[in-house]
This record gives structure tokens, sequence and C-alpha cells, in this order.
């Protein structure tokens, strides 16, 4: 899926050298960018369905990309309700599509 | 909690706030900028068009380009700068509420300029909601700023400069746009736009709409039909093309949570993008130390924002002692001015009478508070 | 000329509760409310808890598990579920042994006025609720507490009562009341001067100045209350949850030198409640601030990092949205119900302090059976309002000063 990419542009010029990282999505390697959102990174691997609704369980994708619609909530090292498009990668993040509210620890959390 | 005060506090790192960050602070005024993405610039550094407008609106330069400029002017600058910082709310007496990084801040200001910025709308027909199916503002943040296509055959929704801006930018980063449609029976933005990507081979499909979008699980066609004189699809016009991205260029709307929060008066002007906080020529709201500038006051374009932000940056200065009346009136007069010349032209008029609409219902308001 | 044979002053869940009663007994009944919408007021700025652990034991408690017991039935009638979650239990959290002692004294009454409450040691608690955190040392549990949404139960009775006749007006604030041979024959609003058999002060936070209008003295002031609402969850805690700080320091107030500054100063205990639709409201802050709505950062930190020390997984969730309502204080901390002795066939149902959602069942059908002429199916007289209601002109400085809203004792 490295066609989706965009590494040489007419105006832009080329893309800025970025290390590579490496994210998770259900288990599955993916490269990304150092520093780009998730969402870009799971986008340039192809990946377009983020999570399902609450209610009727349909499939949403990236919508707005500023962080101001939800739809590309995922569940990001066991957190639940992450806005990918605002969220930079990390090396060796785990990611899951989130299907309603998504799973979330009860226990666990308690201050010193 | 770590509570600190500032002079100006602004919200939002867009072109507006930052021409009013920095306005202010050359004014004098100790400044805080507070933004929630990592870096400052807002949309500009998806706008990679040269601007229209004259030579004091950097017309011909392209918007990532003024992007880095105000960047470069806010690093030689001693502006506090909060990045990745949400700024959740307002708060008596004139308390911005942020969370940056898990930590909790109460910033006091004595000025606070809103410059929050806009999001896109969206619309509703069937298959609308399926992955692939975004905002066009949404593509162009992918493929200028990440660099990443969202797909590769694409149909644009909405025919004014940003559904032909983007189909364009789209078609440079390496997308087909198989077609661009609109429900008007006229092309909505500027020609010279709509020229380069009809000379591209794309066709702009005027009296059209989008009937359905299907793909199971994401987009992967539209169903297009074509309008009569009353915007009625005409049966036996449907016709289907295979597309993995729809992209709706269908208008932008305020941001205003954080204005209703601080209890800012609103009105509502269509030809604005809805519902936008008042505010008089000084950019000042309803809410004596609360200033707006740029989209939060009604959806324009980004060479209007900054000079909004200016005219905010020096007002709040100005209230602050670090102008004289006739100083101060001086530089925001020379700022009303290249307001007014970008507010003409075919889209131009049209704001600026919207502009005007609002400013008379704000001294209308303000008329009547005073008799109450 | 009698627009109504009765006229309800208020449209929250206590006035509409009282207008689906009184409709049910074929009363033409009209609904004034001064807001521009139903529910303006404390019921739409509340969470929905149908609670038992909190209230004073005896009649108080009593009078709200028959709330709960009724529900299912109202519901029914209603035709809408409006959120309600029965039987999922209700918890006050005690953080210490001195807590637990002074909730269990109480429980101990409430058991012996028959009703269903324990106490639950913490591991029991966590056994039930996993989400508790090992800091808290115990709570009482009572099996039949429940939740619902509290807007959709005004809309609800408000839709049924209209299908049976009620008319419901809002932009109608009562600013006279008319008064003929001391009887109240009228109410007067900017859209116009109702005349109805009967009245009734529904009109919560607000009865001071409607009391006043009325030429009487209504010992009722508002308390704000601040909440904090999440995002969206998966389920995480089943039953609506009250830490037992308030409970103490409402009912035993040597307690309150005990508690920490902010206790004091907020003065609240918090509320913790996730909703049908899987949000997690937390409330409520208890404050003077006479009408002032306004959310404020330390009021709002504080719900936050008190329902965290409840519950731990809440460090991560997202909390999305803020508001404020006010709770109608009384001076005994007891609503007003019933008719008084200063103005005849003036009524009132008034001063519930945030207790509403669990109390308008009741209350609503002791106001339709007591304007009916019927036997009483629980009685009143606790409630009876002359306790603290007299003619205006017979409160002293110091009352008004202390019980009635600022805009009253200024004028």
């Amino acid at each position: 899926m490295e066609e989706l990419r965009v590494p040489h542009h007419p105006v832009l010029g080329d893309a800025p050298e970025k290390r590579q990282v490496t994210i998770y999505y259900q288990g599955q390697p993916v490269p990304a960018k150092e520093g780009e959102p998730i969402a870009a990174a799971l986008l340039a691997a192809g990946i377009r369905a983020f999570r399902k609704t609450v209610h009727r369980h349909e499939p949403r994708g990236v919508f707005c990309s500023i962080g101001r619609c939800t739809d590309c909530m995922m569940i990001v090292n066991g957190l639940p309700n992450v806005r990918t498009c605002v969220t930079p990668v990390e090396d060796g993040m785990r990611l899951e599509p989130q299907d309603g509210f998504g799973h979330r620890e009860l226990t666990g959390g308690e201050e010193e | 909690m770590k509570r600190f005060r500032t002079e100006v506090a602004v919200i939002g790192a867009g072109p507006a706030g930052l021409c009013a960050a920095l306005e202010a602070h050359k004014l004098g005024a100790r400044v805080t900028l507070i933004d929630e993405n990592a870096l400052p610039g807002g949309q500009l550094f998806k706008q990679i068009h040269k601007f229209f407008g004259s030579k004091e609106h950097l017309a011909g330069v392209r918007g990532y380009e003024i992007g880095r400029q105000l960047l470069k002017d806010l690093e030689r600058s001693a502006a506090d700068v909060m990045l990745n910082s949400v700024a959740y709310g307002v708060f008596a007496p004139n308390t911005v509420g942020v969370v940056q990084r898990g930590e909790h801040y109460a910033i006091e200001a004595k000025k606070i300029i809103l410059a929050a910025g806009a999001k896109e709308n969206y619309m509703s027909f069937p298959g609308s909601t399926l992955p692939g199916v975004m905002g066009a503002g949404a593509a162009q943040t992918m493929i200028n700023v990440n660099r990443v296509l969202p797909g590769k055959r694409i149909v644009m929704l909405g025919s004014g400069n940003v559904g032909l801006i983007v189909a364009y930018q789209l078609m440079q980063a390496g997308a087909s746009v198989e077609a661009l449609v609109e429900a008007a029976p006229n092309i909505g933005g500027y020609g010279v736009h709509a020229g380069k990507i009809r000379r591209a081979g794309v066709p702009i499909l005027t009296s059209h709409t989008i009937q359905e979008v299907y793909g199971d699980g994401c987009v992967e066609g539209v169903m297009i039909s074509q309008l009569d004189q009353n915007w009625k699809p005409i049966p036996g016009t449907e016709r289907a093309i295979a597309a993995d991205t729809v992209c709706l260029a269908v208008g932008l709307n305020p941001m205003t949570e954080l204005a209703w929060m601080a209890g800012c008066a609103f009105t509502f002007l269509p030809g604005l993008g809805g519902h936008v906080p008042m505010h008089d020529a000084n950019m000042r709201t309803t809410v004596p130390d609360i200033y707006v500038a740029g989209d939060i006051t009604g959806v324009e374009e980004a060479s209007s924002a900054m000079e909004e932000g200016k005219l905010a940056g020096i007002a709040a200065a100005a209230s602050l002692g670090y102008l004289d009346d006739a100083g101060a009136e001086l530089r925001k007069n020379e700022v009303r001015a290249r307001l007014d010349s970008l507010r003409t032209g075919l889209f131009g008029e049209k704001r600026q009478t919207a502009k005007q609409e609002q400013m008379r219902r704000m001294e209308e308001f303000c008329q009547r508070k005073d008799r109450v | 000329m009698k627009n109504a044979d009765v006229i309800v002053i208020g449209g929250g869940m206590i006035g509409l509760s009282i207008a689906y009663w009184l409709t049910k007994k074929n009363q033409t009944v009209l609904v004034l409310e001064k807001g521009s919408t139903l529910a303006a007021g404390s019921s739409g700025a509340g969470d929905g808890h149908i609670y038992h652990n909190t209230k004073m034991p005896g009649y108080h408690t009593n009078l709200g598990f028959a709330g709960g017991e009724m529900y299912p039935s109202i519901l029914e009638d209603l035709e809408d579920d409006c959120g309600f979650s029965a039987h999922c239990g209700s918890y006050l959290l005690c953080n210490d042994e001195k807590e637990y002692e002074i909730v269990e004294k109480a429980t101990r009454k409430m058991q012996e006025g028959g009703m269903d409450i324990r106490m639950l040691s913490g591991d029991e608690l966590r056994q039930q609720e996993p989400c508790f955190s090992k800091k808290i040392y115990g709570a009482s549990y009572a099996p039949s507490g429940g939740k619902l949404d509290p807007l959709k139960l005004v809309f609800a009775y408000a839709r049924k009562a209209a299908g049976r006749g009620a008319t419901i007006l809002c932009d109608a604030e009562v600013t006279g009341v008319v008064i003929e041979d001391g009887a109240v024959v009228g109410v007067e609003t900017p859209k116009g001067t109702f005349y109805g058999g009967a009245v009734v002060d529904a009109a919560g936070s607000w009865s001071g100045f409607l009391g006043k209008a009325a030429g009487l003295y209504v010992p009722v002031k508002p308390r704000k209350g601040q909440i904090v609402v999440s995002e969206g969850c998966a389920p995480m805690l089943k039953g609506p949850v009250t830490t037992a700080s308030f409970f103490c320091a409402k009912f035993y107030p040597e307690m309150m030198q005990m508690f920490r500054r902010m206790t004091k100063e907020l003065n609240h205990g918090t509320a913790i409640e996730q909703t049908s639709s899987g949000t997690i409201l937390i409330g409520a802050t208890n404050e003077w601030a006479d009408f002032d709505k306004s959310n404020t950062i330390e009021g709002i930190e504080w719900l936050v990092a008190e329902a965290c020390r409840a519950i731990p997984a809440l460090r991560n969730v997202h909390f999305i949205r803020t508001f404020s309502g006010f709770r109608p204080y009384t001076p005994d901390h007891l609503p007003m119900v019933g008719a008084t002795a200063h103005l005849k066939n003036y009524f009132f149902a008034t001063g519930f302090e945030g207790g509403g959602v669990s109390l308008n069942p009741a209350v609503g059908r002791m106001v339709g059976e007591l304007i009916c002429g019927e036997e009483l199916t629980i009685t009143n007289a606790p409630l009876a309002p002359d306790r603290l209601v007299k003619p205006f002109g017979e409160a002293t400085d110091e009352e008004l000063k202390a019980n009635l809203p600022l805009g009253i004792f200024s004028a």
C-alpha cells in the first residue's frame, strides 16, 4: 500500500525524511512515520474502517481529520475513544478497532 | 492544578490566533497562545495554493509559506506557546481551563481572544457514513500535511472554492478525481479554479446529486443522478461511478463552544455559517474581556482571519494600555481597511453584507442592554 | 370563568407528575412554566438516581421507596421507558470507619422501617461493583435503587398529561397571584391572567418568589449543583452511587469539622451514575451562589478528583461536558407538600433538594389525592407546609435573609 503515500509532490517537493516506526493493528505490524497521526498511518496501509457505532454497529472511518467528529476513534494501548486523527503514532503502539464504546478495564489505576 | 496569570490568552493558533498573539505581543502585552495540536498554524499548512487578493494580503503566496513565516515570527517572539493543549472551558473570572498531556492548568487572563476556527459540514444521504466519505478539508489535510492519499479514485461533492481547489490538489497528490458533483445549475467557485480541473479532464457535473454511496464496509462507488429545475432527481438519469473516496465540500460552521460557555451573545447568520458570537468593530464580544477572531466569527478565509486576528490583538493590547487611543485607532483602521478590501468581489460582498448585518445586530444588542 | 380546575406552576418533574396524576383523575390542568422549555430548572440539570440510601430514615425514605415501586406501572402508562433501570441497586459509599458507623446507624433505622437496605463491607461492595477503589471502607446498599433519564421523564409526563387534555404553557412566568376572600383564584403571567379552582406551587428553587407574590413566606432557596459528564463508556457501574460525606453532614452536622477543606467549601457528596447512554455523570457540588449558574474550575476539578478516588478507572475517561442547576433547599431539608392555612386552595409541592427523581411519583399522587379530596395513600403530615410557611409579613429579617433568594431580600 506504499502507493498511498505521497513522497514526491509538484508543489511541496519531497516529503521530509522521518524515522520509521511500527504500530500494531489487531496484532499485525503497520509501518508508520514518526510523529504522524495514527489515522494517516492506517489510511496509508489501506485500513479505512476504524470503529463501529454503539447501537447499529455500522462502520466509521476518518471524516474531519481535525479531532472534532470522533468517527475515527479507536482503542489505543487499551484505552478506548482515542481520536486517531489527532494522536501521533508511537513505536510499538497497539491499536484495536473499537466496537461501540469499546472494552475498558474496570480495575487498576489506584493512586499510591 | 497549576494556576498562572497572563495578560492576553489566545485560544487557537491558526491564522487568526497566530496574528492576534503576534500583534498583542508586539505591542508589549504578555501573551499565552494555546492550541490543541502539536504544531501551530491551524489549517494554513494544508493550503498549498496561492492566496488571492492584493499585495498586502500576501496574494500569490501559498498558505503554508505564510504559516512558516508566522511560525518564525512566533519563535522569535517571547510569547508563551502551549501546544498539545486542549482549552476545555472558559470560566469566571476570565479563566481558561487547559489540559496539556494530563496536566491541568487554570490560566487567568486579563483578555481572552477566542480563535477556534471552523469545522466542516456534514451531509446526509444513503451511505454517507461509510468509511471513505470524508470532508474535503480532511482529505486536504491527509494529502498536504500528512502526505497520505485517503484513496485513489475520488468523487467530490460541491463546486465551491474548497471543492474545486481540493479536487485539484488531490490530483497533484496523485489521485484520480472521477467527477465533481454540484447540485446547483452553476459552478459555485472561481472560474479559474474550475478551469484548472476541467482542463485536467475532470467532469464537473452541475445539476447533479449523489443518490447513494455504496459499498460493503467502505466506499466502493457512487450513484449519481441529474436534477431538474426544481432540484428533484430525474428518473432514468442514475449512473454509477466507481470510487473509493467521496469528499464533501459543503461548507463549514464556526466552532463556537467556548464562546457559548463564556456567555457571549450569539446571532444566527446563515451567510457566515450559522450561529456566531456577536462582536463590535474591535472584535470584542458582549462579554467585555472576551474577543473573537477568524472563522469563529463567521466562516471566511485565511486572509480575513489573519486581519481579524490582528485587529483583536491590537484592540486587546490597547485596552490594556499598551497603545494610546489615537495610536490604536490608527492601527485598527489600517486593518479595517484591509478587511474591507478583502470583502469585495463576487464572494467577498456577500460576506461583507453578512458582517455588516452582524455588526448592526451587535449595536442593537448593546443599545438594548444600555436601556435596561 | 375558570381556565382549569387546577393551575400547576412549574414545568419540572414535580409539576408534570402532578399534572399526570390530576389528569388521570379527570381534572382539567394548566401547567405554567417560566422557562422557554419544560425541565428548564432542576429537572433538566440533575442526575437520574432513584436513590434510597440518602434520605432521612423514616418517612422521607419510605416515600422514596414508594416512588421507586410506582415507576414500572407509571412508565408503562407513559409508554416510554425513560432510560429506566430498575433494581440495579444504589450505594452510599463510606470512606472510613467513622462514616461507616454513621451510615450503619441510619441504615438500621431504615431497616426497622421495613426497608430492604443493608451494609456491605469493602470487599462485598467490590464483588458487586468491581470498579470501586480498594480504599472504600464499605457502603450501604439498597437493592431496589434504580436510575432513569429525568429529562425523558418530564417530557413523557407532559405528553401523557397533554394527551388527557392538560394545557402546558412555557414562557409563562407567574408574576402575580389573584386572591379573593382569602382564597387563591388565579395567577397573572405575561401571557394573561389565568383562573383556576386550585393553584399548586411546584416552582422548586423559585418558590420563594412565588410565595411572596401570594403574600407568603416560603423558605426555599437555590443551592447550586455542578455536574460533569463523561464520554460514553462500556458498562462499568450498574447502580447509582453517592459518597457518604454529604449525607453525614446533612443529618449529622457535627461531622462537618472532620472533612477536608474543599468538601467543606463545596459542601458536597460525590454522586456517580452511568446513564443508559453510557455517559458517566458526576455531581454535584452544593454551593450557595444564589441564582448564579456558572461552573467553576475548582468545582469541576474537585468532582472529578473525588470520583476518581472512588472509581480509579475513571482516570482514563474523558470528561466532555459540564453544567449546573439549582436544588431547592429548605431549612429542615424536607420538602413542603400539601395545603396551607394561610391561603385557601393554594397547595405546595416544592423544596425537594434534588430528591425529585425518587419522590415525584408518590408526591404527584399525594397532591392529586389532596386536591380531589380523596383518602391519602401515604400521609403528607411530615411534609405539611405550615411548619415553615407563614404570612410574608410575619417572617423576621433573619429568616428572610437566611432562607430566601437574594432578590427577594434586597427587594
